[in-house]
């Protein structure tokens, strides 16, 4: 907002109380929603030795979702580690800097080492399709969670 | 008028007090944007690119299926201009390794430590002899984790640019080999701006 070249003079015509209260206003509206969108996918040993894949995708964010999108999740076994590959487009012209963490579960659900993988800045050009990876801390991992949200100056 | 007048600077001297010095908890995994030295999201970037690097690479996967190699970690040399704690770096990608299961570890750095120990559990004749550790049974280290850390740093007039290169090796100690190695490309800027964040 404050970017605006002309922001300085608009205020010119304003009474002293009017830009008070319209800075104040403006200083309230700086807040962004921290809700993003999560996608998980979990493998299972399904017959014989064909493991079965689900895959889900919650959005929290439906600004967010206007403008990324998941468009590929895939996981495989390296060694036996889960390894995993989100897919992510940008549905925008305009670049988008974001933020993405991976979480990590057992067969149980239980979540493995709590809260260690960090969030990790990305930037997506106008239109740019990019692929983020993610190997699991042990061999126990099962099923993965992807957590996006936009990079805020928080 | 008046009413409005003094509710509007009321307000501004509240608002304006308000800003006291407030303590809260953070998450320690947020990407951290305060200045662009090195910081907190630079590490965690670092030590999953490699680690999940090093865990992934074909033949590091074969060696692994069915033994648990032991490495140990040299220095990491900081070319950086800045006073950057290399140590905490590799502490943490040794703690991640340790957690995936794939690798054991020597630590060189404590080597005197367990020399006095070893000693204090022979030679003081406080020790029972038969629960005390047998001297020359230690494991030797098969892998050396060792790398280098740059920075090139360019200033204009209010931007700030700075590139970081963080390069780790995995040498067979045996043949010589450096059996993997890759690096990780780090970039920020600042800017000095008369409005806005």
């Amino acid at each position: 907002m404050s970017d605006q070249p002309g922001a300085t003079s608009k205020h010119a015509g304003l009474n002293s109380y009017e830009f008070v209260i319209v800075s104040m206003a403006l200083s309230f509206i700086g807040c962004s929603s921290t809700a993003g969108i999560e996608g998980s996918m979990s493998a299972t040993a399904g017959q014989g030795s064909q493991t079965e894949y689900r895959k889900q995708v919650i959005v929290n964010n439906k600004s967010l979702a206007r403008n990324i999108q998941i468009v590929d999740m895939r996981s495989d076994f390296v060694g036996n580690l889960l390894r995993a590959n989100v897919s992510l487009v940008n549905k925008d012209n305009d670049t988008i800097h974001i933020q993405f963490k991976f979480s990590w579960f057992e067969e149980s659900g239980r979540e493995i080492d709590t809260d260690t993988d960090a969030w990790t800045p990305v930037i997506l050009y106008g239109n740019e399709s990019k692929s983020l990876q993610g190997v699991a801390p042990n061999p126990n991992a099962k099923e993965f969670k992807i957590k996006i949200r936009k990079l805020l100056n928080e | 008028m008046h009413g409005l007048k003094y509710f509007v600077y009321g307000f501004s001297i509240v608002i304006v007090t308000g800003c006291a010095t407030n303590v809260k908890y953070e998450d320690a995994t947020k990407v951290e944007t305060t200045t662009t030295d090195f910081g907190s999201t630079d590490l965690q970037q670092i030590v999953n690119k490699m680690v999940d690097s090093l865990l992934t690479f074909p033949p590091i996967v074969q060696v692994t299926m069915e033994r648990r190699p032991v490495m140990f970690v040299n220095t990491i040399k900081n070319k950086t201009f800045e006073h950057i704690d290399t140590e905490s770096i590799t502490d943490s990608i040794r703690t991640k390794i340790v957690h995936s299961g794939k690798f054991r570890f020597i630590d060189m750095t404590k080597v005197a430590a367990v020399e006095k120990q070893f000693e204090f559990q022979s030679e003081s004749g406080v020790v029972n002899k038969a629960t005390a550790a047998t001297f020359g049974q230690q494991m030797g280290a098969e892998y050396m984790l060792y790398g280098n850390f740059s920075s090139i740093v360019k200033k204009a007039e209010d931007v700030r640019d700075v590139y970081y290169k963080f390069t780790l090796n995995l040498m067979h100690l045996e043949t010589g080999i450096i059996e993997w190695a890759d690096e990780k490309e780090i970039r920020k800027t600042s800017e000095r701006r008369l409005f806005g964040r």
